[in-house]
């Protein structure tokens, strides 16, 4: 078996597993950034995106001492630290604002008279939901899961700090770039490199076809439904 | 059935009391919302007509709907309907919006966009429990004539199109009262009169009360047996609509509210339409003898003499005698009943030159090219 087809289905898993975990809780964070009139709103915003301000190596060092045994959740967290589980975590906070955005942006095209029709024929909260919410908001809830696997996909700073780079254990394809690079093996990096581009860029390629061409908000096209 | 069988001016808690047969009333609630600087107390019990609610932009009327159907809960008080208790602060009730099942026509119809037609219509009809669906789909489909139109997506119906589809979608749940938030507002003359006159058919046809919230004193007309005037949040009058519409169209702001006669009638030839017992000459050649037609006569365009004009352009020429007088500032409005009550405004200086007062008979008139008729 090639080692760099391990590789590159730990960095896939890991990449999905993160979009995963993020989807529903990025679901409810944006709800609540969009839905409510609370005053704590500005605060979770922020929280949410402190992610894109930070360098990822400062990311993979809050969770290194969040879960590493020393922080908060003391002994309870301390296996997590150089795991696949920990790639997952690293890679999730990093992606999480993005995906929360670009539900945000999905959410707010959603006209709320519309779940207020809804609910006024009848609907429950969760089947108006269902039917009405998601459905409206497709395209920014897709295009948020495919962006957040792309940045969860590319992920190098957070990840190595917390989960580190194992070869076979924690190793997907940036760090085993990065190995590569400084070992000297510089055919292997291109290749990797190259799976990189092909995987992340066809992902982003997809998104851009469902979320429309840099300058059309989904606004404009929404306006010719309503 | 007026649920007020008289005018009550409401200042403050005074409700007239109710008779005892009228006791399980579709909707009774008296709410206070306040939200910032705004205020909404008002109070009001309806039975099965048509009752306008009136008033200025900011006077509450939308959140007043919100509170009927359940959609905002009211800071206190309490709402009744049909004998059941859908929210009232003092028992600590409050119920979801789907039990109280008091259907919405929003101004901008609401279709959901990414469902077809009937699956708009069938949303609510779906939810009802199989042996609470008063109302069939496939009868609103033919009533409302939108047999046509199942399989198109919202974003392609016309303005009058969307406002019947979205009619049908608040009747097929079956409602125990529907709730009309401006419905006609967004349209154009003649796919107003168009689903005015669906509305009309609808009450007929299902006897389901109606709010009906409007700036247009010529809908309020046509439509609403009872009106209400909202103003900063509390109920300023309540009466027969028809009294509301003539002092409301010459009070101060009135003068720049339009009042035009909106009638059902038949068309009888390509250039007659009958309303009730009168024949109105009236473009009608569009539509074949015997189609149900809505016909509307601004009351600007009518005019009045005290004998009968000997030669005169003007081919429709009405005897009757003059039943309300309601004197403004600007403008006069005068209800003449002729076989159909027909409103007139005139100038104060006018009124007084005919010597207008209720008993005075008249001449009404007014030309064939001053009547609309529209496909009912």
């Amino acid at each position: 078996m090639n080692p760099n087809l391990d590789i590159i289905v730990l960095s896939l898993r890991v990449a999905t597993v993160a979009t995963l975990i993020i989807a529903p809780i990025g679901l409810l964070i944006a709800a609540f950034l969009v839905r409510t009139r609370s005053r704590w709103r500005f605060a979770v915003d922020l929280l949410v995106s402190m992610p894109l301000a930070l360098p990822p190596v400062v990311v993979g060092f809050a969770l290194l001492w969040l879960f590493g045994g020393e922080g908060p959740f003391g002994d309870a967290t301390r296996g997590i630290a150089f795991t696949w589980f920990a790639m997952v975590l690293a890679s999730a906070v990093v992606a999480f604002p993005l995906v929360v955005r670009s539900f945000v942006a999905g959410l707010s095209q959603v006209d709320p008279r519309l779940e207020f029709a809804a609910r006024n024929l009848g609907a429950a909260p969760w089947r108006v939901a269902i039917t009405i919410t998601l459905p409206l908001a497709r395209r920014g809830i897709l295009g948020g899961l495919l962006l957040g696997f792309v940045r969860a996909f590319a992920e190098f700073g957070a990840t190595i700090v917390f989960a580190g780079n194992i070869p076979e254990r924690t190793q997907g394809i940036p760090a085993a770039i990065f190995s590569r690079i400084s070992t000297g093996d510089f055919n292997d990096a291109w290749a990797l490199a190259a799976v990189s581009i092909v995987i992340g860029g066809g992902a982003l390629a997809v998104h851009n076809a469902l979320v429309g061409r840099a300058g059309t908000t989904q606004w404009e096209d929404d306006s010719r439904n309503a | 059935m007026p649920s007020w069988a008289e005018p009550v001016l409401l200042n403050g808690k005074t409700i007239p009391e109710m008779p005892e047969d009228l006791r399980h009333s579709f909707l009774e609630f008296d709410v206070q919302v306040r939200r910032g600087g705004f205020s909404l107390s008002t109070q009001g019990r309806f039975d099965s007509g048509i009752t306008a609610i009136f008033g200025p932009s900011g006077a509450g009327k939308s959140t007043l709907l919100a509170c009927l159907s359940g959609e905002l809960k009211p800071d206190s008080g309490m709402i009744r309907s049909g004998g059941e208790t859908l929210f009232s602060s003092h028992d600590a009730i409050h119920k979801p919006p789907r039990s109280f099942r008091a259907a919405m026509v929003f101004q901008q119809g609401m279709l959901f966009p990414h469902m077809t037609v009937r699956k708009n219509i069938e949303y609510g009809y779906r939810l009802r429990p199989e042996n609470d669906r008063s109302i069939a789909v496939q009868e609103l489909i033919a009533i409302l004539r939108l047999s046509r139109l199942l399989h198109r997506a919202p974003n392609t119906l016309s303005g009058g199109e969307r406002q019947r589809v979205a009619l049908a979608r608040a009747l097929a749940t079956s409602p125990r009262m529907l709730l009309l938030d401006e419905p006609v507002a967004s349209l154009d003359i003649r796919l107003r009169n168009e689903v005015l006159a669906y509305l009309k058919q609808v009450h007929e046809k299902y006897q389901i009360p109606m709010l009906y919230v409007s700036h247009s004193l010529s809908d309020i007309m046509f439509l609403a047996t009872e009106a209400i005037i909202l103003e900063s949040g509390k109920v300023k009058w309540f009466g027969p609509a028809r009294q509301m519409v003539m002092s409301a169209a010459t009070s101060a702001g009135g003068s720049s509210t339009p009042v035009e006669n909106i009638f059902s009638g038949t068309v009888t030839g390509p250039d007659s339409v009958s309303v009730s017992t009168t024949t109105l000459w009236a473009p009608a050649s569009s539509f074949p003898v015997a189609t149900d037609v809505t016909v509307s006569i601004s009351a600007s365009e009518i005019i009045l003499a005290s004998q009968r004009p000997q030669a005169i352009s003007a081919r429709n020429v009405l005897f009757g005698t003059v039943s309300t007088v309601n004197r403004g500032y600007t403008n006069v409005i005068v209800s003449v009943d002729a076989g159909i009550r027909l409103v007139v405004e005139v100038t104060p200086e006018s009124a007084t030159e005919l010597s207008l007062q209720v008993g005075r008979q008249i001449y009404a008139m007014f030309k064939t090219s001053s009547i609309l008729v529209t496909p009912a």
